[in-house]
């Protein structure tokens, strides 16, 4: 038990240094948020007023603690871009977007990568091994917003399966929607499918070269035995932290593809809000992103544990 | 020189074909890169502009060299800020350890769950976009990665022992850093550059095409891209060629960084090759090879094994005949390198995929295994020839336990038998090896047991199946010494109450005596001779083997069985060197949080010990009992002791059991030899130079060798290198970790023999860690026995001298 109270509370302090640290980044470094906002040739009577408004006049300490109450209740502050606004209800109109991204890749990267991961590992130097080899290369090489735009070239242009800049609501029709988010999902999934597929085949190669494997080999298991009974197993426990990094990755890789498809998530709202000097927003999104991974390598660590009988 | 890997070569000229433009345009472009020209707007690929135009005119070619221009520029910028700063601070944390490594890898860590993309993006944020602005984002980003990289590189380094030898040669710790690690650790950091460069251009045009990095009108891959998008209806080759250029930079950067040092051998096409070839052999040889004799299990007929390397096939065994009857136990006997292994191994077909049989057969119940098919093996494999293992400690598969590890034997060989059989069967396999209380080993993880109780286990899965054949590799090797006689008459008792033919390996003679009737000597991939043993009374001595007839037979024997003491008698007392009174060594117990108390674990107790000027001191005791860390914190390589150690002597010096990592495999003999020298203040290079081959001489190392690397040489030459570092140092204590282990034993005769020589020639005082009591009983004048950290003198005069039964 000692183990899940200690995880849980390492969460929380990681939590709150990631808080700290992009409170003194955003509210504290980059000065004067109001010039920023109302331009330098603004008066500076409008300024204060602005300055008040937004409790920029307080001690950081005690703007620190505002805003740490705030943060914890789900509160980061107004927008300082879209009038009447909360950061929370401009990130909660793009939530979808992204977690649908990034979910639907997340899902096409298990599925496809850890099969031919395996697959190809059994048989070094046979057709599969080596054409995935080249091609797990080829596609890392390509940046996902590169893939985003050659399909949208392909299968947008040339082939007419989509409308390139097309886009429906979920909560206007949710088939439409998700058939809207294929696209992009591949173009996030491709290349941490060959990153994936390349780590899988090195951890199941890794084992291969294990001494206990040799033990199943020369007890009379068929190479379909050792790498289902043996090698999975065994190889799946690096892979699934690995897939946890993925995740920051893939939440990542939505951001640029966003802009690629031009869809509404909140990576388009990162860098618009990072375009305008919106910090109060960009701030949330960071926290938002920082807790999503912490959380996904919280959730590794425990399946970790169910895993694997050592620790 | 060796043969370049195709991909290799594919990278390296798609590296050059995107940076060669670039480097000529500093001095040529076809067309100013903002040039307008408004009468050929949108012009496709041609003559004039090959890559075509953009929506201004401008020639894309241009600006795609010159974009890539400044990628490359930003990238190469980033990674040498991030490659220097990140490795120093990773080289630094590494090293030294302790709160700030720790308070840097916590923030390491939490940057590394953040994607570089984002982390850059945050930094634009705040820093504002632009060209130097994204070079400092990614320079900051780029950090974290290789300080990451460099410290778990020195935080592995510095575990090693030549760490510890340069520490006792005297080096400081910057000169242990840059000269001694720093070249060790080089070939992983110049592949993470080549990996972050990789990196640096995916994020540099990341950030452009997010507006953010490189501005209009310059261009940039990723500047270039976001412009593309916009005109992708109209103008498609636009973007197709931008994008296209970036592909082959990043992919010809990673296709070298991936497989610098990879060798282009195909195994498969070279296995199938020999495969045709022996083939064709035997049906030229004629079809009676199948037949054996009535009594007959195993045959080997001609057996040669060859490793496919570069140059092709390496042959390693050269034709090796022999049977092996039933219910025999049969040796296989010899030192490192002669085949024993990899016969074993070829006999299951599980050697490793780069060896081969070339030729000869294996011819087991009328069946030939060397051209059996995989389905056919796994039948024999297990089945009826079952295999144990050298290593007890990862021969077991880690997540399985130890009931449904020897169960699966059974699902695989003797499926007809119901889940209860199975289980009683299993149950009765782990008593017939002598494990207590087998229900509860049942449900057991292999972590859990000891390595005398897993190789039990290994034994068990060996006669579940009532395999009629079991090949055991080298079993009691791994083992404490008092667990070998265990484990051995276990494979007496198998033997007798199965019929179960036994062949064991060893190179061990002691072992091959005690349970085999004869046994096949091996050198170099060949049969010396069969050496036949005959048991005349009890224990072991090389009385049991009858005088061999080959010259190496003989010497071999003599070496094992070496009683020749060079203890000196009568030697009149020294004075005191070494001096402990309630010595105790403590173990820093690193805390799961960085806030926990320290907290210290005492290995060694409350030791008292007087070495006096001309001893020669032994240690014994199980593995892990604190041997080595005793007499490394004598060396003074400890940083946690209580209790008080006087030396009389200048820093004692030190050779360790494996060479090969305590002897820097960068540095040439020369160079090694050299480094204390050089400590020592000695600035003449040829005063120094002649030391070394004296040196050299005086440990009989041909002068020849001083210009080669540790690993191109034989595991004695290396040992008398480490000699020789503590020869040229003029160290008058020297604590050797079990000196001679690790060699084979007719080296190890040389070896001991020179070490006496020097001792008595110098007036040096030893202090000798080993496991091998006959090896102490001939050389030391006094044994301590250790258990469990604490030191117990042992009475040489009571036992009759050094008894090995009387030390543990």
């Amino acid at each position: 038990m000692n183990f899940y109270i200690r995880k849980i509370v390492s969460f929380i302090v990681t939590i709150l240094s990631v808080a700290l640290l992009s409170f003194i980044m955003f509210q504290v470094l980059p000065g004067d948020a109001a010039v920023a906002r109302l331009g330098t040739e603004a008066t500076p009577e409008a300024i204060e007023a602005l300055r008040a408004e937004y409790g920029y006049d307080r001690p950081v300490s005690e703007r620190f603690v505002s805003w740490l109450k705030g943060a914890v209740r789900g509160d980061f502050g107004m927008s300082m871009r879209y009038e009447g606004m909360t950061a929370n209800e401009l990130i909660a109109s793009r939530l979808p977007v992204t977690l649908t991204l990034a979910g639907m890749s997340i899902v096409m990267i298990a599925l496809v990568s850890l099969p031919i991961g395996l697959l190809c590992a059994a048989r070094p130097g046979g057709y599969a091994d080596r054409i995935s080899e080249a091609a797990a290369i080829t596609f890392m090489a390509i940046p996902s917003f590169v893939t985003g735009l050659l399909i949208t070239l392909i299968f947008g242009i040339w082939l007419r399966s989509f409308t390139p800049g097309g886009f429906v609501p979920p909560d206007e029709d949710a088939g439409r929607f998700i058939r809207f988010m294929i696209f992009p999902a591949i173009s996030v999934a491709i290349p941490k499918i060959a990153m994936t597929v390349q780590y899988m085949k090195a951890s199941v190669r890794e084992q291969l070269a294990c001494d206990y494997v040799r033990t199943a080999k020369a007890k009379g298991n068929s190479l379909h035995g050792i790498m289902w009974k043996h090698v999975f197993r065994n190889s799946m426990m690096p892979v699934i932290t690995f897939i946890g990094l993925i995740v920051a990755e893939v939440l990542a890789g939505s951001i640029m593809i966003e802009q690629v498809f031009n869809l509404p998530g909140m990576g388009r709202l990162l860098v618009n809000s990072i375009a305008n000097r919106d910090f109060n927003v960009v701030q949330a999104i960071v926290v938002y992103i920082a807790a999503t991974v912490l959380l996904v390598n919280l959730i590794v660590d425990l399946v970790y544990r169910v895993l694997d009988p050592r620790v | 020189m060796k043969k370049l890997n195709r991909a290799l070569l594919t990278g390296i000229i798609m590296v050059l074909l995107c940076s060669i433009p670039v480097v000529l345009s500093l001095f040529w472009l076809p067309y100013d890169v903002n040039e307008m020209d408004y009468s050929a707007i949108f012009s496709k690929p041609s003559i004039s502009h090959i890559f075509g135009t953009d929506n201004f005119g401008r020639d894309i070619f241009s600006r795609v060299v010159d974009g890539a221009g400044s990628t490359f520029t930003i990238a190469v910028f980033t990674v040498s800020v991030g490659a220097l700063i990140g490795g120093l601070v990773g080289a630094l944390t590494g090293y030294y350890g302790g709160i700030v490594d720790e308070v840097l890898m916590r923030v390491n860590d939490g940057l590394a769950s953040f994607p570089s993309i984002l982390l850059a993006l945050v930094v634009v944020s705040i820093l504002d976009k632009g060209t130097l602005n994204i070079c400092i984002a990614l320079g900051i980003v780029f950090i974290p990665s290789f300080a990451r990289i460099m410290r778990s590189e020195f935080l592995a380094e510095r575990k090693l022992d030549y760490v510890s030898n340069a520490k006792l040669l005297g080096a400081s710790d910057f000169r242990i850093i840059f000269v001694h690690i720093l070249p060790n650790t080089l070939p992983v950091f110049w592949s993470s550059i080549l990996v972050g460069l990789n990196n640096a251009v995916l994020a540099e045009a990341g950030l452009s095409y997010l507006g953010l990095g490189v501005q209009p009108p310059d261009p940039s891959l990723g500047r270039m891209l976001a412009e593309a998008q916009v005109y992708i209806y109209g103008a498609p080759w636009y973007m197709l060629f931008v994008s296209l250029t970036m592909i082959i930079a990043i992919l010809g950067l990673s296709l070298i960084s991936g497989n610098v040092g990879v060798s282009a051998i195909n195994f498969r096409q070279i296995r199938k090759k020999a495969a045709e070839r022996r083939k064709e052999l035997r049906e030229s040889a004629g079809a009676d090879e199948k037949k054996q004799q009535e009594d007959v299990r195993l045959s080997l007929r001609k057996l040669h094994v060859g490793f496919i390397d570069e140059d092709g096939i390496n042959e390693v065994i050269k034709g090796i005949s022999f049977d092996l009857k039933k219910g025999e136990i049969l040796g296989l006997v010899g030192e490192s390198g002669s085949g024993k292994s990899l016969t074993a191994l070829s006999v299951l077909g599980i050697a490793s995929d780069s060896s081969l049989i070339t030729e000869g057969e294996i011819i087991y119940d009328g069946m030939n295994l060397t051209d059996a098919s995989e389905h056919e093996m796994t039948k024999v494999r297990g089945g009826r020839i079952a295999m144990i293992f050298q290593e007890p400690m990862t021969s077991l598969n880690p997540v399985k336990t130890i009931g449904w590890q020897i169960d699966e034997i059974l699902e695989l060989h003797a499926s007809h038998l119901s889940e209860k059989e199975q289980k009683e069967r299993v149950l009765e396999a782990l008593a017939d090896t002598g494990l207590e209380d087998p229900d509860r080993l049942y449900d057991m993880y292999p972590h859990e047991l000891s390595g005398g109780m897993r190789q039990r286990v290994m034994i068990a899965m060996a006669i579940v199946a009532r395999a009629d054949t079991i090949i055991a590799d080298e079993p009691t090797t791994a083992l404490d010494a008092d667990i070998v006689g265990v484990i051995l008459d276990i494979f007496k008792k198998i033997n007798r109450k199965y019929g179960t033919s036994i062949i064991l390996i060893s190179h061990d003679l002691e072992v091959i005596a005690s349970i085999c009737g004869r046994a096949l000597l091996l050198k170099d991939g060949q049969i010396v001779e069969e050496l036949k043993i005959d048991k005349q009374r009890e224990g072991v001595g090389i009385t049991d083997f009858v005088v061999p007839g080959s010259e190496y037979g003989r010497k071999l024997l003599e070496a094992a069985f070496a009683d020749s003491s060079y203890i000196e008698k009568d030697a009149p007392e020294g004075e005191v060197i070494v001096e402990l009174s309630k010595f105790s060594v403590l173990y820093r117990n690193r805390g799961k949080s960085l806030f926990s108390k320290k907290q210290f674990n005492r290995v060694n107790k409350d030791i008292d010990m007087t070495i006096r000027r001309g001893d020669c001191v032994g240690i014994v005791g199980k593995s892990g009992c604190g041997k080595t860390t005793l007499v490394k914190a004598i060396a003074g390589l400890q940083k946690y002791t209580e209790g008080t150690m006087k030396l009389n002597c200048e820093r004692p010096g030190m050779v360790f059991q494996d060479p090969m990592s305590s002897l820097n495999p960068f540095m040439k003999v020369e160079r090694l030899l050299e480094e204390p020298l050089i400590l020592a203040g000695i600035k003449d290079r040829n005063a120094r130079r002649e030391q070394v081959i004296r040196t050299l001489e005086a440990v009989e190392l041909d002068a020849g060798l001083a210009d080669r690397k540790i690993s191109q040489l034989s595991g004695g030459q290396r040992q008398r290198v480490s000699i020789a570092l503590n020869i040229i140092l003029n160290r008058e204590l020297i604590i050797l970790d079990e000196p001679v282990s690790a060699l084979d034993v007719t080296i190890r005769e040389q070896v001991l023999e020179l070490l006496m020589r020097l001792k008595k020639e110098r007036g040096l005082t030893f202090i000798i860690i080993s496991h091998d009591k006959r090896l102490v009983a001939r050389i030391c004048n006094r044994v301590y026995n250790m258990i469990d950290g604490a030191l117990v003198e042992s009475d040489l005069s009571k036992q009759g001298g050094c008894n090995a039964a009387g030390l543990y």
